[in-house]
């Protein structure tokens, strides 16, 4: 089976760094980027099953959602989760109506990345 | 968690019987702000921890710049004065009710201090020294004890 993709994006360099890490231990291909348009790029390019979209960029020409929209037209298939804030409730509505495949909380931790990750690539069929 | 104030009960009976609010404005910043520093603490913590290696003294030194990162926004947010509050956007807010800014300067300030302390009890005179897991489970419970604590305020605020 070929390695799974999974590509980080978010705009404190230490999330995208140590997320990275974390991933590329349990065995994924990682991918960063801490702003949207490079996403985009590196999505274009690489195609990872699973995108990791912090909503809120607020350094970046375009914020997670519209990282969304492009991944999914380019791919409607592809797998995003999108890294919210409990008060974003405007952006999540936007994310789902993009077709956002799962939503986590930040302050992030591992267990709950975990748990999303897990869900996406199971219902996506992507770890059989 | 810090050590909880003698009077919090009080305070947040006081909380919810006085309907004292946060701005969603500044939630949203702080959320933003702070969502970001903690959750990036805490992924450089799990990384070590679960890979069962010591934090080395370069990674050590992010913690502190996030931690000092936090301070300066809970310091920034907790300002007195309506004239020097620091983000012009919120200037037709009031500035943090006092109680408000007593559970913040309280709650977050100590345990952003006991994690920096986790990170200094492993310097000595030849500079930063590796951090053990002991203390890196630490940090992890600060952490938490920050997240528990917004949202508990948070929730105490929607009135």
């Amino acid at each position: 089976m070929s390695q799974q993709k999974l590509l980080i994006v978010d705009d404190e360099p230490t999330i995208v760094e140590f997320t990275q890490k974390i991933y590329e231990k349990k065995g994924y291909l990682t991918f960063g980027a801490t702003d949207g348009v490079t996403a985009v790029e590196i999505f274009k390019k690489e195609r990872p099953q699973v995108n990791l979209i912090d909503i809120h960029m607020p350094y970046s020409a375009i914020d997670g959602v519209e990282v969304l929209r492009q991944i999914k037209e380019i791919d409607p298939g592809a797998a995003c989760i999108m890294v919210s804030r409990i008060t974003e409730k405007q952006k999540v509505e936007d994310s789902k109506k993009y077709g956002a495949s799962a939503y986590i909380l930040k302050p992030l931790d591992l267990d709950e990345l975990d748990k999303a990750i897990a869900e996406v690539t199971k219902e996506g069929g992507l770890n059989g | 968690m810090a050590n909880p104030m003698p009077n919090e009960k009080e305070l947040f009976d006081r909380i919810q019987n006085e309907h004292i609010t946060v701005a969603p404005g500044i939630w949203d910043m702080l959320y933003n702000k702070i969502g970001d520093d903690v959750s990036a603490i805490n992924l450089l913590c799990q990384f070590y921890l679960t890979n069962k290696q010591e934090i080395p003294p370069a990674d050590a030194e992010k913690i502190l710049t996030h931690t000092m990162d936090v301070k300066r926004i809970i310091s920034d947010i907790t300002t007195v004065s309506k004239d020097n509050f620091p983000f012009p956007e919120f200037k037709e807010n009031t500035p943090l009710h006092p109680i408000i800014r007593d559970l913040f300067t309280h709650y977050v300030n100590n345990d952003l201090y006991i994690i920096n302390l986790s990170v200094y009890d492993c310097s000595d005179p030849q500079g930063q020294q590796p951090l053990t897991a002991r203390h890196i489970q630490k940090i992890l419970t600060h952490t938490r004890c920050i997240r528990d604590f917004l949202e508990k305020l948070r929730k105490a605020t929607l009135t």
